[in-house]
């Protein structure tokens, strides 16, 4: 059986500085298959490029040069709304600094990309009363960021990300802010979302541990994918040709 | 994006930033307050010249006989006089304007005499309908009638104080006796009625404490006991009064021109006809004038203001470029951030707006019961005055939403 390939990248590049004398290309042609229900992470030294490689593939930024199709549709066709939209429905970010709304609870935070979805008000608190359940923050469902512990913000972060449901889930360094404790059950919840809701999650990590319990690991040096591998006992019948 | 929610927020920025959100209203606020209070006071000061209008006879015009010239002596020749049948012939001719026509003259003061009361008081000759034409407040008794007039009886009106003098407050003085001399007079008149003196309480029309007591009698008495105007027959002075649906302006206009004519070119004088509501319509259009003052000054304060929340919006985008970034990761669309934004500075404006009324029309109340006259604040100003304030916070808040809305989302999302 095929699985769905969620993620197709060709010859993706990005410069800075276009046009100018000092023109920088970050990402020198970058080829990638993601398939439906994958945990991908993607390592490599820091200024490697993961972040800006993870902005494309979320829609956040555009390539300078190379296809890049989200589900099967071809991202240099879509506009900025559209990109807004793609990012609303079919992405979840986790950020490092985990990047709440400080003046919003931890309830209104998760309850926002429905807000921006068009989801109507009673279903928002419902469902986002729900998520926090998930990663077990119920009890803090109406207090601040600021009054949050790193973990427990990072909790209130992955609630958010899964708010619209979306197929695909972008982490860039989720545990670089936190201990070892409070990072190890962050990547509990990755897993369950993974194992549980069949969730694609892409994680970017410096932590060769963490890496090591994907599926699979991208290795990226100066902007270059430099190796491609399954982890560990994980097999994925017929999935790839040899890198 | 849902209007409810923006509002929410808006009011939760406010509300943690008070001061900075007070300061940035200001501007506006004097602006509404001044625009509000300057409109309340307007109607107070329309209503109140209005009642008082109504009190001394608003449709009154009166018309005189004036010298063209009057470094010239000019003497008054019978001719010159306007006749018992031009103004018949006038009255019939603007029937449906003319409610009422009085003449009076004036007998000068005397001394009123009774038993061992004397009182200083002035004397006036009235044809019947003078009370009605002058609002005279008859409490008892009535007013000259015309077989007074005919009969050149020795009748008086004396005012309320008068009464009281003479036989108490609630005495009665109808059909007593009065002895009353004047310079060249001394008759002995019969009390038919009481009026009571019209008060004026508007300051407006403020004219000086008048404690004369005023008394009137037929004004064919009047004539009769005066030698000069004797053998004058015809009218020198009267007071029209125009039915309530006629403009008095224009047919005080209309009347000069109709005596005018009749004057002949040859006479020494000519006739001025003036209407009280085009006098009161001049104090009115002062007041038009003083408030379109104001209005630009509170034009400048809201221009001034309507910055100030341009300014206080743009430091607002930059303090909360991340909040912009995350939202567009969550996928915000750049028209989301803007209403976002703009409905921020809509709310600002329109509570400086709310503010600005609540504080104006206090301000207007306060000084429409100074002026004794305590009026409400008009209503369609208040709605304008707050349609204008989000108009504002539109037009200023724009710019600065805009700019959140285009913000890239990377460099949003980076932005320490
Ligand atoms: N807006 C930009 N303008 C110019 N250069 C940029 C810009 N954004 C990123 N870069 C450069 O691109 C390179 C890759 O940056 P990126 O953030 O992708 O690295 P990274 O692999 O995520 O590193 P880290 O592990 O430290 O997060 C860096 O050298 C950085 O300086
Ligand atoms: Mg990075």
């Amino acid at each position: 059986m095929m699985r769905n390939k969620i993620i197709e990248m060709r010859g993706i590049v990005k410069s800075y500085y276009l046009g100018t004398p000092n023109e920088l290309e970050i990402l020198h042609g970058i080829d990638l298959d993601v398939y439906e229900g994958e945990f991908l992470s993607i390592v490599g030294a820091s200024g490697s490029g993961k972040s800006t490689l993870m902005n494309i593939l979320g829609a956040l930024d555009r390539p300078t040069k190379g296809h890049y199709y989200l589900d099967h549709l071809p991202m240099e066709n879509v506009r900025d709304d559209g990109l807004s939209q793609i990012r609303n429905k079919k992405i979840g970010f986790v950020f490092q600094t985990f990047n709440l709304i400080p003046r919003s609870t931890a309830l209104k935070n998760v309850a926002l990309p429905m807000l921006y979805g068009g989801v109507p008000r009673s279903e928002r608190s419902r469902r986002a009363a729900e998520l926090l359940q998930l990663v077990e923050m119920s009890g803090r469902s109406h207090h601040r960021p600021n009054e949050l512990s790193g973990g427990q913000k990072q909790r209130v972060a992955i609630a958010r990300a899964m708010a619209n449901d979306p197929a695909i889930i972008l982490a860039d360094e989720p545990t670089g802010a936190l201990d070892t404790h409070t990072g190890r059950l962050v990547m509990d919840i990755f897993h369950r979302l993974h194992q549980e809701q069949g969730k694609t999650i892409i994680l970017i990590t410096h932590n060769a541990e963490l890496a090591e319990e994907t599926e699979r690991t991208i290795r990226l040096r100066d902007g270059s994918i430099v190796d491609n591998r399954m982890n560990g006992n994980y097999q994925l019948e017929g999935c790839y040709e040899s890198v | 994006m849902n209007l409810f929610e923006n509002v929410r927020l808006a009011l939760e920025g406010l509300r943690a930033n008070k001061m900075r959100a007070l300061l940035t209203m200001l501007g506006i606020i004097i602006g509404i307050a001044s625009v509000m209070a300057i409109s309340t006071l307007g109607s107070a000061m329309t209503g109140s010249v209005t009642k008082t209008m109504d009190k001394i006879g608003g449709k009154n015009i009166m018309v005189s006989l004036s010298p063209k010239n009057y470094d010239t002596q000019s003497t008054l020749q019978e001719e010159d006089l306007i006749t018992q049948d031009e103004l018949d012939a006038f009255r019939s001719t603007y029937a449906d304007q003319i409610k009422a026509i009085s003449f009076s003259t004036g007998m000068g003061s005397g001394q009123l005499n009774s038993g061992f009361i004397h009182k200083d008081v002035s004397i006036t000759g009235a044809s019947p309908d003078y009370g009605l034409v002058n609002n005279i407040n008859l409490v008892q008794g009535r007013f000259i009638g015309d077989r007074d007039m005919d009969g050149t009886r020795n009748v008086i009106i004396i005012d309320t104080t008068l009464r009281n003098n003479l036989v108490g407050v609630d005495g009665d003085v109808i059909g007593k006796e009065i002895q009353v001399d004047t310079k060249s007079t001394n008759e002995t008149y019969t009390v038919i009625g009481v009026y009571e003196k019209l008060v004026i309480d508007n300051p407006l029309f403020y004219m000086g404490d008048d404690t004369r007591i005023e008394c009137f009698i037929p004004i064919t008495t009047a004539k009769s006991l005066n030698p000069d105007t004797t053998n004058l027959n015809g009218y020198e002075n009267f007071t029209i009064m125009a039915t309530s649906n006629t403009d008095s302006a224009a047919f005080a206009l209309t009347t000069k021109e109709y005596f005018v004519k009749g004057l002949g070119a040859l006479s020494d004088f000519t006739i001025q006809a003036e209407s009280l509501e085009a006098m009161a319509s001049e104090a009115t259009g002062m007041l038009a004038t003083l408030s379109l003052g104001i209005s630009v000054i509170a034009g400048i304060s809201l221009l001034v203001g309507g910055i100030g929340v341009m300014n206080i919006m743009l430091v607002s985008v930059t303090e909360r470029t991340k909040e912009i970034g995350i939202r567009k990761a969550l996928g915000a669309r750049n028209s989301a951030i803007r209403s976002q934004f703009i409905i921020e500075a809509i709310i600002i404006c329109l509570i400086g707006g709310i503010i600005g009324v609540g504080l104006g029309s206090a301000l207007g109340i306060m000084g429409s019961t100074l002026m004794k006259f305590p009026t409400n604040p008009p209503f369609l100003p208040m709605i304008i005055a707050l349609c204008f304030s989000m108009a504002i916070g539109v037009f200023f808040g724009f710019y600065p939403a805009n700019k959140a809305a285009k913000l890239d989302p990377i460099d949003a999302l980076r932005y320490e």
